[in-house]
């Protein structure tokens, strides 16, 4: 009950990653940073749950199954209340400067160079805690 | 008297075919093995698989064999005559993609009377009549009559095969390093949460092995970057995108980068910079891999206690500087006082795979031999220059130039990181 009632008051924080292992390792570090977090492991599951669950931060894989992170980021975009969601780009591709200004994308990452604590960092500054 | 004595000559003084008394059967013979001689060498000029263009003295082409014909995809009659930048049309391409045209390579070969050699890894292509470029490799030698040139030889292959399997081999790099990236992300990221007690806080010991495991792993980051990076840069040309950039904040956020690595080996780091807050505009990002390669080497090739010093100024010239006009530029210069790069190693030292000899084997240094090549096309790309003075034992000065402005963005393909 008291469990519930505090999940709801967590910031919730979508991670879309198809690497079982870097998922693991995303969502554990913001579980202990205190955060409520959703996982989605390909495009198609990343809309569903964003549109069902409207989470505050989405962190975006670019390579992904089924739909890519660029689709993604266009159906988001489409929605009303997608068009305002900070999304963190967290790929192995090098920084995409054009993708990253067409859907207003908060901060890219790039998987290998950055710290975990780092990223829990962008996080937080997305959530403009 | 005998009306026919004298008609009839004594046998003795009549050699019948013999070569040497006559008049014309030596000349017959010679001109005959001479025919033969050039037509057996008109063959083997036309089987030769290169292309084989002689010119004269003024640059004009006075002999093509078959093989050019077809490669310049012009009648072998058709190239005689005209000058070689007419018959050959050649052009080098740079870093970020631009043509960069030849005129005067006959010259410098008949001026200097020295060869040249245009290898794989210069970038040359030919443009014939009709149809696709193609790359080339050239060797263009004086032709030497009395220690003088009285033309030149120019031999030319097409490339295209060889470009095509080196790009299968970069391409193959290049995917060979992505894939690395996702677990080594994995190395790095369960290794930190370890370390940052995620798991239950481990001990003295296993926390000195875990940082261990950790710097190792960055390393690995480090080289598969600088292995996409050069990939990328023998796939297809840097792309530039030109903005304002403060060179104190850019440098700035590499030394903080390399900060753990600078306490440890208790550097001393002083920087100065002309004008606080000059900027230029240039890539950014390019900027700070130079930067980041060029202060890591310095870091890198000092020993303990050393000192590493960073000067910026902008430059207004009246002489001519490094760009050769009295354009301002920005200057930036990198001291330390390490290891230094032998003499003789120092010619090398912007190739590939290049490493000093008498840092190959230092422990705990390691590297790529790539770092400098990489800076070096950079540079190029963000049309700066690159120099250095070095002395062995004493230190090295690496100092870079670059123009206020970038002229001309290129046509770049491939982005760096």
């Amino acid at each position: 009950m008291f469990n519930n009632l505090f999940n709801k008051l967590k910031k919730n924080i979508l991670v879309v990653e198809d690497d079982e292992t870097l998922r693991g390792a995303i969502s554990d570090k913001l579980r202990s940073e205190g955060y409520a977090v959703l996982e989605a492991a390909d495009g198609s599951e990343a809309l569903r749950i964003a549109f069902e669950n409207h989470p505050n931060v989405i962190l975006l894989d670019l390579m992904l199954p089924i739909m890519d992170g660029a689709e993604v980021l266009s159906e988001l975009r489409k929605d009303a209340w997608g068009a305002k969601i900070p999304v963190i780009i967290v790929s192995n591709l090098p920084d995409d400067r054009e993708l990253g200004k067409k859907y207003n994308v908060y901060w890219y990452v790039v998987k290998s160079d950055w710290k975990l604590a780092d990223i829990a960092l962008k996080v937080k500054s997305a959530l403009k805690e | 008297m005998k009306r026919n004595s004298i008609q009839h000559h004594p046998p003795r003084t009549r050699k019948r075919f013999s070569a040497p008394h006559d008049p014309i059967q030596p000349h017959t013979l010679k001109i005959r093995s001479l025919e033969k001689k050039i037509s057996e060498q008109g063959a083997i000029l036309s089987s030769i698989r290169e292309g084989i263009i002689v010119v004269d003295k003024k640059g004009m082409v006075t002999l093509a064999n078959q093989t050019a014909g077809v490669l310049l995809r012009t009648a072998p009659d058709e190239l005689l005559k005209k000058s070689f930048s007419e018959a050959m049309h050649l052009y080098s391409k740079t870093n970020t993609g631009e043509e960069y045209i030849h005129h005067d390579l006959i010259g410098r070969v008949v001026e200097k009377t020295d060869s040249i050699t245009i290898r794989f890894q210069d970038n040359f292509y030919a443009r014939p009549k009709y149809g696709n470029d193609f790359p080339v490799a050239i060797t263009l030698s004086p032709l030497l009559e009395n220690q003088e040139a009285s033309g030149a030889l120019v031999v030319f292959r097409d490339i295209s095969e060889e470009k095509e399997i080196d790009r299968i081999k970069s391409e193959f790099v290049s995917l060979a390093a992505h894939q690395l990236r996702t677990p080594i992300a994995g190395i790095n990221w369960y290794t930190e949460l370890l370390l940052s007690g995620g798991a239950g806080a481990p001990s003295g010991e296993q926390k000195k092995y875990l940082q261990q495991i950790y710097s190792a792993s960055r390393r690995m980051t480090d080289i598969i970057r600088f292995l996409l990076n050069i990939s990328r840069l023998e796939l297809g040309s840097i792309m530039v995108k030109p903005e304002p950039t403060i060179i104190r904040q850019a440098i700035r956020s590499i030394l903080a980068e390399l900060d753990v690595q600078i306490k440890s080996k208790d550097l001393s780091c002083d920087e100065s910079y002309e004008q606080e807050d000059a900027a230029i505009e240039t890539d950014m990002k390019l900027f700070q891999i130079v930067m980041q390669n060029i202060l890591s080497n310095a870091v890198k090739y000092t020993p303990q206690k050393g000192t590493i010093a960073i000067r910026a100024s902008l430059r207004r010239h009246e002489n001519p500087g490094p760009f050769g006009n009295k354009e301002d530029y920005l200057q930036i210069s990198v001291s330390d006082s390490g290891y230094g790069i032998p003499q003789e190693d120092q010619q090398k030292i912007f190739t590939k795979l290049f490493r000093a000899r008498n840092v190959e084997r230092l422990p705990g240094v390691d590297g790529t031999g790539l770092g400098l090549y990489l800076t070096k096309s950079i540079v190029d790309a963000l049309e700066g220059k690159i120099w250095f003075s070095s002395q062995e034992g004493k230190g090295t000065t690496f100092t870079i130039a670059l123009p206020l402005a970038i002229k001309n963005a290129g046509k770049g393909t491939k982005q760096l990181e």
